[in-house]
């Protein structure tokens, strides 16, 4: 069993809270850039897309996740991000400048979003986001001068310069390293006073308010700020796939984003990337299940979204914690061996069931 | 010197008047305690001083200057910080974090500097980590530093909460009801802190009290209200025998 011994408050704030947890953290980074050495191209896309997908999540669970706020709209700033991305490497933007221009056009609409929202709450602004999204979609879908409609359009290379990302591993260090970004600005952040009043307004608006907490501003911020990485991560996601079109930012992939944060585990960024390893494997098992079980090809869809809904209502009601919560209990369990008490984490479990939504 | 004062403060929901041309004047330096039956309009008075509603008349006046239609975030940032009768705890943090989101007013660092987590941020954070240490100290509350409120026992939480409003360094605290749900050692311990947190820290405290041996042992005056009106204001023994208040809410 571990028990820290501390000898000043500088040890709780920083990053890497003792050696240990350094030690793992130095060993998960050497594995992460070794991955292209032994991995093949089509191992490393999928990591790639891990990484797309765990940036769009540090964005959702910080909305989500710490500031309890709902989104079912998010593949609208997905899309604002890919486009706005496409659009301005078509127009020879270097993609230095348009990756963070793509990231702020998404950001722009989040705020827009959130100054039209500012007095709506729990299933009143999912309803809204939701809305929202559709706006987005019918827009890319008839604003064809500009979107190319259904039609869709291409996105080239990355170019840095001379540098051209044209391999696999070249993208996925890219990608990698815009995560590691998200994740240590997420991290400062939740552990100053923005992330601190996040967390107030989630658990209790009211006495957040008391304390000197602006709920309205925050609330527009963290939205903000959210819109920005799904953005990033909808630029990236525009490369990645080369070619896009609207009914790639449906209803199902603002779902896929939510589910993603309730897997992983709401308020935690572990939660975000395990959230994101999930949704890239689920395809796969589903495929697999699929074939094992000789259902056609054509019931893909359905099963999907069925599975996906499946599996969100499953852990909402045996994991609320999510991916995140259940590898804090095993942890805690081999810690204190043999004296885990099932009743440990009961208290917590309560209050996600009554007041998330709220 | 007069800290805080209310003038002809009214507020109704629908036909009911909750509270009624409520005139009051709180002394720097005092412990001044609401009492009154249920419905009295004791906690609508709390929040029409924080803001958490607006009042249809009347005026509300901290430090010489008039409140009546502050922003209700910045109201602490004057010096008035509360804690609520049914407990309003942030349920998923620790205790730590509880207070010191406390400290939320009495700082502002830049969204830049909290992004990058600069060396000045860091400074500030330790500076809120001593403040908050000190009131840890005070309300006893090292065993629980680190344990998430959500788990903590009632009269545990309670002194969480009130430690909270201490960390935003108040100059008036309202408490509502503070002993509620608290056994009568954990109510004389209360006792305690209440006077030091008056003589030690130099605060001004306003609270809603039904327990009357708590009131009458720390309250240097007392107001009596019932149904939205002012019945007596005095000292503890003159409220106590005041046939008005006896017949309204002591009972003969």
């Amino acid at each position: 069993m571990h028990v820290p011994m501390q000898t000043s408050y500088d040890e709780d704030i920083r990053l890497f809270r003792h050696r240990v947890a350094a030690l793992w953290y130095a060993l998960l980074a050497a594995a992460v850039l070794a991955a292209p050495a032994i991995l093949g191209d089509y191992h490393l896309l999928q990591l790639s897309l891990v990484a797309i997908y765990a940036i769009a999540g540090v964005g959702v669970m910080l909305l989500v996740g710490y500031a309890g706020q709902i989104s079912l709209g998010h593949a609208a700033f997905l899309a604002a991000g890919a486009y706005g991305e496409a659009i301005l490497r078509a127009e020879g933007w270097p993609f230095l400048l348009s990756l963070p221009a793509a990231g702020a056009a998404a950001g722009l609409l989040g705020l827009v979003l959130a100054l039209s929202t500012s007095r709506l709450a729990g299933l009143y602004l999912a309803i809204a986001t939701l809305a929202f999204a559709f706006i987005v979609e019918e827009v890319l879908t008839r604003w064809e001068t500009l979107t190319g409609g259904s039609f869709g359009l291409m996105v080239g290379r990355i170019t840095f310069g001379q540098v051209t990302i044209d391999a696999e591993w070249k993208f996925y260090y890219l990608a990698v390293g815009l995560l590691v970004l998200a994740l240590l600005g997420a991290l400062n952040l939740l552990r100053s006073r923005t992330g601190r009043a996040l967390t107030a307004i989630r658990d209790s608006e009211i006495s957040a308010q008391s304390l000197g907490v602006h709920p309205a501003r925050y609330k527009a911020l963290v939205l903000t700020i959210s819109a920005t990485l799904t953005g990033v991560a909808g630029a990236l996601y525009a490369h990645r796939i080369q070619f896009i079109t609207p009914d790639q930012f449906t209803i199902l992939m603002s779902v896929e984003l939510l589910v993603l944060v309730v897997v992983g585990g709401l308020g935690s960024l572990h939660g975000a990337v395990l959230g994101a390893i999930f949704i890239v494997v689920l395809p796969q098992i589903i495929v697999m299940l699929r074939d094992a079980f000789a259902i056609s090809s054509a019931y893909q869809a359905g099963l999907d979204a069925g599975v996906y809904g499946l599996l969100m209502v499953l852990f909402m009601l045996y994991e609320p914690r999510g991916l995140h919560g259940r590898w804090v209990k095993v942890k805690l369990y081999l810690d204190i061996f043999p004296y885990y008490r099932k009743a440990t984490f009961r208290r917590q479990r309560l209050f996600q069931k009554s007041e998330r939504l709220r | 010197m007069t800290l805080f004062e209310v003038r002809n403060l009214g507020r109704s929901f629908g036909g009911i008047q909750a509270v009624r041309d409520v005139s009051l004047s709180v002394a720097e330096g005092e412990i001044f305690s609401i009492i009154g039956p249920n419905g009295a309009g004791k906690t609508t008075l709390f929040n029409l001083v924080s803001r958490l509603y607006d009042a249809d008349s009347g005026q509300i006046v901290f430090a010489g200057r008039d409140i009546t239609r502050l922003a209700p975030h910045r109201v602490v940032e004057l010096g008035i910080a509360r804690t609520f009768q049914n407990i309003e705890l942030f349920e998923n943090s620790s205790v730590l974090h509880n207070l010191l989101v406390g400290r939320h007013c009495r700082a502002s660092t830049g969204f830049l500097s909290e992004l990058l987590f600069t060396q000045a941020n860091r400074r500030v954070e330790i500076e809120h980590r001593e403040k908050v240490e000190g009131i840890i100290e005070l309300l006893d509350l090292q065993a629980h530093r680190n344990a998430p409120v959500g788990g903590l026992a009632y009269g545990i939480r309670k002194v969480v909460e009130l430690g909270r409003a201490l960390a935003a360094e108040p100059r008036l605290i309202l408490l509502d009801e503070p002993s509620s749900g608290l056994n009568a050692e954990e109510t004389e311990d209360l006792a305690f802190w209440i006077q030091d947190i008056r003589d030690d820290l130099g605060i001004t405290v306003m609270m809603i009290e039904h327990d009357m041996g708590l009131v009458n042992m720390v309250s240097n005056r007392v107001l009596a209200l019932d149904r939205g009106q002012v019945l007596a204001v005095g000292k503890p023994a003159e409220i106590m025998e005041n046939p008005r208040v006896i017949n309204a809410y002591l009972g003969g």
